[in-house]
């Protein structure tokens, strides 16, 4: 039986030739593929949901827009119980998880400032504010801002 | 010399090799999985994002268009083919809304001369709504998905589980943004 040997350049030290893994070489190599796996899964599923929640941000805005829209072109009179009376469109309600719908008016330099919030559900509570303004004859002009008025 | 034998071993046993390839093609299964997993939601994600920048995009442009419009004509019967709604602006400006094979169209012209067009992609299978609502005076244009239920053929519904669903609701009052002749002459009494 001739015993297989090589030499190393460098040191010339004489090794056995290697032909196998360790079992423990084997078992990091695997926990790090299925680190990397479930990784990739967790992000696959996180960028779903950012994907959804886009999509709520945007039909938020709509809706708060639809809102400001028809309450500015209102006579300034019937603001204020226009604003009693505002409720969420169907589309909003059916699309935006646990969605509601406040409104506030309050007096401002010019005329009236009314300011819409409206809250909905992800994975944490979400709310925008809009605010748009009634001018005394003519419409009014809206802003987008978001947390508090 | 049992020791001998093990040292001068060049071969592998029949349950080595299985285990080995057994272990290679779960790994092997595994990656292709996720990869396919990664190409699919590349996909999927490319698409919504052309429908939520269309979405996006056709919003803006209406809600402005409807605010600057001094009349607007959504009467199919007055319109040409395809045309939804007819919006005229001042200085003799027109814009049209039409649908062609499912993308909405926006085309501007001055005195008949089309000056400008836009295309917003969605899918045939969306439904879109235009109507006209009063007390305040403004224009709702939809565009949405049809729901799988809806869908009576089956080809149909399985191209609707495919598309990316489209949810689009805008209002907008009409001629917010047009001076009143009141307000003209008050500005031209206060110069």
């Amino acid at each position: 039986m001739k015993r297989e040997l090589s030499k190393h350049p460098a040191t010339g030290s004489i090794k056995r030739c290697r032909r196998a893994f360790g079992a423990l070489e084997v078992i990091v190599a695997l926990t790090l593929l299925l680190s990397v796996l479930s990784l990739s899964a967790s992000l696959i599923v996180r960028h779903g949901r950012l994907l959804v929640t886009q999509r709520h941000y945007r039909q938020a805005l709509d809706e708060l827009s639809n809102q400001v829209d028809r309450l500015t072109a209102l006579p300034a009179d019937d603001v204020p119980q226009a604003l009693k009376q505002v409720s969420l469109s169907q589309f909003a309600a059916t699309r935006l998880p646990g969605a509601t719908l406040t409104a506030d008016i309050k007096p401002a330099d010019i005329g009236q400032r009314c300011i819409l919030r409206l809250t909905w559900k992800e994975l944490h509570e979400q709310s925008e504010t809009m605010t748009g303004w009634i001018l005394p004859r003519t419409g009014g002009l809206a802003e987008r801002g978001s947390g508090a008025p | 010399m049992n020791l001998r034998i093990a040292m001068s071993r060049r071969g592998v046993s029949l349950t080595e090799l299985l285990i080995l390839m057994s272990s290679c093609m779960m790994i092997l299964t595994m990656c292709t999985v996720l990869l396919h997993r990664v190409m699919r939601v590349q996909i999927d994600s490319r698409a919504f994002v052309d429908a939520e920048r269309a979405s996006e995009r056709l919003s803006h442009h209406f809600r402005q268009d409807i605010h600057q419009a001094t009349a607007a004509e959504l009467d199919g019967s007055q319109l040409n083919n395809d045309v939804f709604l007819q919006l005229q602006l001042p200085d003799n400006q027109t814009i049209e809304y039409s649908r062609v094979k499912g993308s909405v169209m926006r085309t501007v012209s001055h005195s008949g001369v089309v000056a400008g067009r836009e295309e917003f992609a969605f899918e045939p299978s969306c439904k879109l709504v235009v109507h006209k609502d009063e007390s305040p005076k403004r224009i709702v244009l939809s565009i949405m998905s049809p729901g799988l239920e809806s869908a009576s053929d089956k080809a149909e519904q399985l191209l609707s589980y495919k598309a990316v669903p489209v949810g689009l609701y805008v209002e907008a009052s009409l001629s917010r943004d047009v001076p009143s002749m009141s307000s003209i002459i008050g500005q031209e009494r206060a110069k």
